[in-house]
């Protein structure tokens, strides 16, 4: 197997691009597409400041490691959840990774805003599935370092995770949530611009990429997302991909050709009571947890 | 001999092998993992004698 760009040995083929690489060919054809990803979708202007979420995963700080390569001065956004082990291993992932490179990581701890609950505890105290509370928290701080910090959050949403997430909601035409689906979701009263520069880029490729880097990755995984529909989504579509090379590339790009054929009235949105954030009740979710929270440990509302 | 561990398991590989061959020993698909050895990806078609190979997973959930 030869590489398509420089003729050495190759390490990887892809078979969706039909084409081989060498390690260092592999690196540029990843930074060539998310390039392409930030110039068709128009995910970040020259100037902008991206905040990068990063768990600790290959495809957060692979990112990380991208936008610094392509010249954006981007920091790092760590969200200790609280579960057990699996939280304090990530977290020395991400600040090995930004001590080395020297790079800006602020950290945030879930039990610091919820009277030193951890997402499991919280779960329980809503009776709500542990993921849905978890994406409901991160997302709020994410959203507020962003946009405090005049920042454009960026997530390390790969090609397979867009995929699984987009056939989850064309099987049952969830109209409002494929409206929602893009690459980039505009700035809001409230809410910092959100952007996912690998969309373009498979959770192989960024594997390959974050292995030929030397990246120090955490293998590990959350122990909640055992068992996950997204999981069996992306082995299906492994499958469709094995039989079709491509498959993956073409459902995703071919939607967002006909996304705007998709729409749901706009939810109307208030400034939450307590923290001004944008809501469609009148407290939010996280403050309205967080008062419960409050109340469970016996401390005043 | 090859060595090839994969989540925790260790296996052994005699005689001719290569990525393709552990793959489908192992049940996998291209599209789900990468070969390391020695810290470096592992082209599938690299004929191996001796060494040890580790899978990586490349899918995550959540
Ligand atoms: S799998 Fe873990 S990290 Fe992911 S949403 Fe669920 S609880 Fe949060
Ligand atoms: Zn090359
Ligand atoms: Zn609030």
């Amino acid at each position: 197997m030869r590489c398509r760009m420089c003729g050495q040995r190759a390490v990887i083929r892809l078979r969706s691009h039909n084409i081989a690489l060498c390690e260092g060919c592999l690196q540029e054809f990843i930074r060539r597409r998310v390039k392409k990803a930030i110039k068709d979708y128009r995910l970040l202007q020259p100037g902008e400041r991206p905040l990068v979420a990063v768990s600790g995963g290959k495809d957060s700080l692979s990112v990380w490691d991208l936008l610094g390569e392509l010249g954006f001065e981007a920091g790092g956004l760590y969200i200790h959840l609280g579960i057990g082990d699996y939280s304090d291993r990530s977290e020395e992932a991400a600040r090995r990774f930004a001590e080395a490179r020297g790079l800006e990581l602020r950290v945030e701890r879930v039990a610091d805003h919820f009277s030193g609950l951890g997402i499991p505890e919280l779960a329980r105290l809503d009776r709500r599935p542990p993921c849905s509370i978890c994406g409901m928290v991160k997302r709020y701080l994410m959203n507020k370092a962003a946009y405090e910090g005049g920042r454009v959050l960026v997530t390390g949403h790969n090609l397979d995770d867009e995929v699984a997430t987009l056939f989850g909601n064309v099987l049952d035409w969830k109209e409002g949530y494929l409206s929602r689906q893009a690459p980039r979701l505009p700035a809001a009263p409230g809410l910092a611009p959100r952007t996912k520069p690998l969309v373009l880029c498979t959770e192989r490729e960024m594997a390959a990429y974050a292995i030929s880097r030397g990246i120090d990755y955490i293998l590990e995984e959350c122990p909640f997302s055992r068992g996950a529909t997204s999981l069996f989504y992306k082995d299906l579509w492994n499958q469709l991909e094995e039989r079709s090379p491509g498959a993956k590339l073409r459902f995703y790009q071919n939607f967002l050709r006909v996304r705007h054929l998709f729409r749901e009235e706009e939810p109307r949105l208030q400034p939450c009571q307590s923290c001004g954030f944008p809501t469609t009740t009148e407290l939010c979710n996280f403050c309205r947890l967080r008062d419960r929270a409050k109340g469970k440990k016996g401390n005043p509302p | 001999m090859v060595t090839v561990t994969y989540q925790g398991k260790r296996y052994a590989f005699e005689g001719k092998v290569d990525g393709f061959k552990i793959l489908r020993e192992l049940g996998l698909r291209e599209e789900e993992v990468l070969l390391v050895k020695d810290g470096k990806l592992l082209p599938l078609d690299q004929p191996l004698q001796r060494g040890e190979v580790k899978v990586i997973p490349v899918v995550s959930g959540g």
